[in-house]
């Protein structure tokens, strides 16, 4: 058993285990799902024609790196809208047809403002809220200090927070 | 007090899991850390649709040819993967190549002839006459690099960083069109399409379409501005170069001789001249800079007026 990028076994390891998270970081860039994983699969076709050249512990940065660089080659940006699914088991009355709504409402408001968000801060947001990544790891990925990060989430909320309209109206 | 560092910083160690349940229960009466809350308990409970990875397994296999490492050819399936650079490079001056490799590959073409070559990646390389140019065939697919001594028109498609060394610099595409003019101890670098990065011993330029460096021996940058119409192929273009440099692309041109004292070839000229008849050539050049000449089949006197 060797340690070769080019073996299929170490490949497709490298598909399962990396091409969800990644779907998702481009997705958050862009707002289109397919796009997305188009993305992906170009990546995913450069590392084979590279798999000479890369060891396995790299494998990951140039994943990421070629990805980044596909979706910044891509022709005018559309609008990003993201949408996001939810369990529907509440724990909360749920069996409330007017606490639903609101609860729809809250939740659509908050993907328009989270797609609003400046590229980076909505990155940083959803990496640490949806893909659970610490703020440690995200500073790595987008090769910033982890202050920065902290930055950014700060800013995220702060416009999140001033853009839905159902938390504006919230008093204790 | 609660001051704006405060917040912030409770914010942080909040979210980080590092308050203590004290500190916690004291920010429940803040009505900032209440919307906070609200918020990240809605898209705490958020998912986005999972990859159908066996899917999209197959068909990555599907992609790929069985050979590891062979060149595939990339599915251009829709608009994004546009063509990335279109630059041209004049630079007339001492070869610095790298000592001969086997892996090593040079073209070459004499004065007055053009070729136009491929790379191994697919970009095209339309070379001007007296350039050289050398490349590692072996280092393509990680980094695209070439020297060059003389003049290039490049088309590059998108892949590994593309560099091209001028000797007093180099330029890292990024996706873009642009020119390179170097010369023995000047260059001039002006961004038709997209962006560059000009990296010279002591800073980083960065460049916009219309905009332009000149870098010279000593070290002296000076950025400038031009009309980025359309490019015309069948004209040289020129901002402020010395004039021993136009003269050099004259010669490089048409095949000619041109003697002329010394005295004239730090004057600069901004201008064009048309690639395809010497006599308007000589016209466009000599005639702005009120410097006579005499043409005598391949040789050009110039005279001062």
């Amino acid at each position: 058993m060797g340690n070769s990028t080019c073996e299929e076994h170490n490949y497709q390891k490298v598909y399962h285990d990396n091409a969800q998270k990644l779907r998702n970081f481009i997705y958050y860039k862009c707002g289109d799902l397919e796009k997305a994983e188009d993305i992906v699969h170009e990546a995913y076709i450069k590392l084979w024609e590279n798999c000479k050249k890369i060891v396995l512990e790299k494998v990951r940065a140039f994943l990421y790196t070629t990805a980044n660089r596909l979706f910044l080659n891509q022709e005018a940006h559309q609008k990003v809208a993201l949408r996001f699914e939810k369990d529907s088991q509440s724990n909360l009355a749920s069996n409330d047809p007017q606490y639903e709504l609101e609860e729809k409402e809250f939740k659509s408001q908050l993907e328009a403002a989270i797609s609003n968000l400046p590229e980076t801060q909505r990155e940083v947001f959803l990496l640490n809220r949806i893909d659970k990544m610490s703020f440690q790891e995200i500073a790595e990925l987008q090769g910033v200090s982890i202050s920065a990060v902290h930055k950014k989430m700060y800013k995220a909320m702060g416009k999140l927070k001033d853009q839905v309209e159902i938390l504006k109206n919230i008093k204790i | 007090m609660d001051t704006d560092k405060n917040r912030y910083e409770n914010f942080i160690r909040w979210i980080s899991g590092a308050l203590s349940k004290e500190e916690e229960k004291q920010l429940e009466k803040d009505l900032e850390h209440t919307r906070n809350k609200l918020i990240l308990d809605e898209v705490d409970q958020w998912t986005v649709p999972a990859l159908n990875k066996e899917k999209g397994y197959s068909e990555l296999k599907k992609s790929l040819t069985d050979t590891p490492g062979a060149k595939v050819v990339p599915l251009y399936k829709t608009a994004y993967f546009k063509m990335a650079a279109a630059f041209l490079i004049l630079a007339i001056g001492a070869i610095y190549f790298l000592a001969s490799e086997f892996s090593e590959v040079t073209h070459q073409t004499a004065v007055a002839e053009f070729k136009e070559i491929t790379l191994p990646d697919g970009s095209i390389v339309e070379m001007e006459p007296s350039t050289t140019l050398s490349y590692n065939k072996n280092d393509w697919d990680r980094k695209r690099r070439l020297k060059i001594k003389g003049a290039a028109y490049f088309n590059v498609t998108n892949g590994a960083p593309f560099e091209v060394d001028f000797e007093l610099g180099k330029v890292v595409v990024l996706g873009t069109s642009f020119e390179i003019k170097k010369f023995k101890d000047f260059a001039s670098i002006a961004c038709l399409k997209g962006s560059i990065d000009v990296l010279s011993a002591s800073l980083t330029e960065k460049l916009l379409p219309g905009e332009g460096v000149q870098v010279t021996e000593a070290g002296k940058i000076e950025r400038f501005e031009f009309d980025n119409a359309p490019r015309k192929r069948k004209i040289n273009r020129f901002h402020s170069a010395p004039l021993y440099v136009v003269i050099e692309s004259l010669e490089a041109q048409y095949d000619i001789t041109i003697k002329s004292d010394d005295v004239y070839s730090r004057e600069k000229f901004t201008g064009v001249f048309v690639k395809n008849d010497l006599d308007l050539a000589l016209k466009m050049v000599f005639e702005p800079m009120k410097i006579s000449y005499k043409r005598e089949g391949k040789s050009v006197i110039l005279e001062k007026l």
